[in-house]
């Protein structure tokens, strides 16, 4: 390890060689920047691992059952267990996709979970991503770099290698494509914040980056167009476009990210989108707390890994609760997402706490609020060169092909400022490795 | 060899990466001759001036020192044809192209603009500064031929040679020189021949096919032979 801290610039140097960039929009003005890279990496014990990968396992296959239900029979909403205000009022919920049964039944093929270690050294659930969560392809590249900077640290600790993502994506490609055609990963261009990861994912995976333009929908089939008129069928898209940019023909007409048709097509059957349309219900901050009676009613087991205490305004004790304490929780708005929406009681004024106050009475709906978890710092090296303290999270990716497995690694983000909890790359963050010991 | 399926838009984007990592090769080997000979001029003359009207570019400036000029064609990224400019443009073309030209061959494009950039803030004037660029485009020609195949391969090199032929013209190389690169790019239209037109294929070949007709057309038609260049890949 101690060879690895001293490989620091050559890491770095790496690093930028092989152009591992994010973008970032400033006053409407796009930037590429390094995503700060730390190189003390995170390390999960074997024991603690396999807690973690049973718990994770349980919560995603419980939030694909609650999506199948949800655009199906929603028996969960019959049977009173989630109102039907945080299902049919979400924003993320799509009415088109009601009756869509995707490839395999499978909405969320690539989940990013959230969690977080008290320093009790609990790990709590923060916030399920099952739109496009992103950020598997730094730890992938990363792991490169540092075994290449430092073979000695690798020798002597055995770690589980974390470069077979690309595999256990094109594994549930494939699966959910059944050889209907190609898989494509579609990227809105190089100006998105992730591009990076959309064409490095695309190298690993052998899959074709599609840009928009380059898919066209004919008999209700996905074509990928060639030159001179050639043009090869496209059996599962993995896409890195939002929903309502998706088809233009069916959301927002204004888009040209999009496939023309697309939702006709998926609609059929004939392609599979990856993660499933629709899926923004089940990631909605609200229904996050519903997850664990999800775990109890689809599975009927106890949920392995718990929420970080969390409130809903919509529910009248919760309501008031949040008013009194409001200067010592975390306020979220739970349309949002990258680190946008979050307010935090102790850092307000009277005046905002006030303001914030008033907007939950206006829409209780749209906010959860949390108990501020004080999870576990872990050391980077500061620019000064010296060890020092971190807030960091850890987003978890969970891949749902024939089964559902958790990629034995994870994107470890950590806030730059000391003084800071929020660790997302949007506002300033960086990233370690995660390290899953072998034993 | 591998047939992979390409659209029209990542074509186009492998032909114009081909071109600019060759012009920029070129550029830098240009650059150090127009070094080397401005030591033998008179001052007041500038060798460096031939060197721009060879690449068409149009001073509005004419009285501006060697030295300006030299810097603006190495780090001004509005002049066209700049070595920055054509740096950036390399990049803006290889940024899309990783799954097609893998990880390992686009490191050497982004290294070369990210030291373009640092020397840019320093207007580095040593032109035996700069030599890494050249051992980077080197090394990502070594590594494309080492990892790319098939159709992505061949429209590559397809840019790389109607580029290389492109500046030989305009620098007036002999007849053998052009002539063995027409020779390449000619066993490469056995491969894709849908890609190239027969109409400024024919024409190109009208101006150069024996010494002799070169010699004559170089001074002559210059303009024309580069013209049937650019319009003779369809991408």
């Amino acid at each position: 390890m101690k060879e690895l801290l001293t490989s620091r610039d050559t890491v770095n140097r790496w690093m930028e060689r092989y152009g591992v960039r994010f973008g970032i929009y400033k006053n409407g003005v796009f930037k590429e920047q390094l995503f700060p890279f730390d190189a003390i990496p995170r390390q999960i014990p074997a024991a603690e691992w396999a807690m973690l990968e049973k718990g994770l396992v349980q919560r995603v296959k419980a939030l694909n059952a609650f999506l199948y239900d949800i655009y199906h029979e929603k028996q969960i909403v019959k049977d009173g267990v989630i109102p039907k205000e945080f299902t049919y009022e979400s924003k993320g919920y799509m009415p088109e996709c009601e009756g869509i049964t995707p490839a395999q039944k499978i909405y969320a093929h690539i989940a990013g979970i959230d969690l977080v270690q008290a320093k009790n050294g609990k790990w709590l659930i923060l916030e399920d991503n099952l739109r496009i969560p992103s950020g598997a392809s730094y730890p992938m590249i990363a792991r490169t770099v540092t075994r290449k900077a430092s073979p000695q640290t690798f020798r002597d600790t055995l770690v589980h290698d974390n470069r077979g993502y690309s595999d256990l994506l094109r594994e549930m490609m494939d699966y959910v494509n059944g050889q209907r055609g190609i898989n494509v990963i579609l990227t809105p261009g190089r100006y998105n914040s992730a591009f990076f990861e959309h064409s490095y994912l695309a190298e690993k995976t052998g899959a074709t980056l599609a840009f928009p333009g380059d898919l066209i929908v004919e008999n209700g089939m996905v074509y990928y167009t060639g030159l001179y008129k050639d043009k090869v069928r496209v059996g599962a898209i993995y896409r890195r476009v939002s929903d309502e940019y998706l088809d233009p023909l069916a959301f927002e007409p204004e888009s040209l990210l999009g496939v023309p048709n697309l939702m006709e097509a998926y609609r059929c059957g004939t392609v599979a989108v990856i993660n499933a349309l629709g899926n923004g219900v089940a990631d909605d901050k609200g229904i996050y707390y519903f997850v664990p009676k999800m775990i109890r009613y689809y599975l009927n087991e106890e949920p392995i890994l718990e929420n970080a205490p969390t409130y809903l305004p919509f529910f009248k004790e919760d309501y008031e609760y949040i008013l009194a304490n409001i200067d010592k929780l975390v306020i979220k708005d739970v349309a949002e997402a990258g680190g946008y929406g979050v307010m935090f009681g102790k850092d307000m004024t009277k005046e905002r706490l006030e303001e914030v106050r008033q907007l939950i009475v206006k829409e209780p709906r749209r906010w959860i609020a949390q108990e501020v978890v004080d999870f576990i710092d872990l050391d980077i090296i500061d620019e000064s060169g010296k060890p020092s303290p971190r807030k960091c999270d850890l987003r978890a990716f969970v891949v749902t092909g024939e089964t559902t497995k958790v990629w034995k690694s994870g994107l470890t983000r950590f806030s730059r400022n000391p003084n800071s909890f929020v660790v997302n790359s949007s506002q300033g963050g960086g990233f370690k490795d995660t390290w899953v010991l072998c034993e | 060899m591998e047939k992979k399926i390409i659209s029209a838009t990542t074509a186009n984007q492998l032909f114009w990466l081909g071109r600019y990592a060759e012009r920029g090769y070129q550029m830098m080997h240009l650059m150090r001759k127009a070094y080397d000979e401005i030591m033998d001029v008179p001052v007041g003359v500038s060798p460096y001036s031939d060197f721009l009207d060879k690449m068409g570019v149009y001073l509005s400036n004419g009285n501006m020192d060697t030295s300006y000029q030299m810097m603006d064609q190495i780090y001004d990224a509005n002049t066209v044809t700049s070595l920055h400019n054509i740096i950036e443009r390399m990049m803006d073309n290889a940024i899309v192209l990783r799954s097609y030209i893998y990880s390992e061959s686009m490191s050497y494009i982004d290294m070369c603009r990210d030291f373009l950039r640092r020397k840019a803030e320093v207007k580095e004037m040593n032109i035996t500064e700069l030599q890494p660029i050249t051992d980077w485009l080197l090394a990502f020609w070594g590594s494309v031929r080492e990892r790319v195949s098939g159709n992505a391969y061949t429209i590559l090199e397809t840019g790389r040679l109607v580029e290389h032929l492109d500046m030989n013209i305009r620098f007036e190389y002999k007849h053998h020189r052009i002539d063995e690169t027409w020779g390449r790019l000619k066993a490469l239209m056995t491969i894709e021949p849908e890609m190239f037109d027969r109409v400024q294929t024919g024409r190109f070949e009208m101006y150069t096919a024996t010494e002799e007709a070169f010699d004559k057309n170089i001074k002559k038609y210059k303009r024309e032979m580069i013209s049937a260049l650019n319009g003779l890949v369809r991408v």
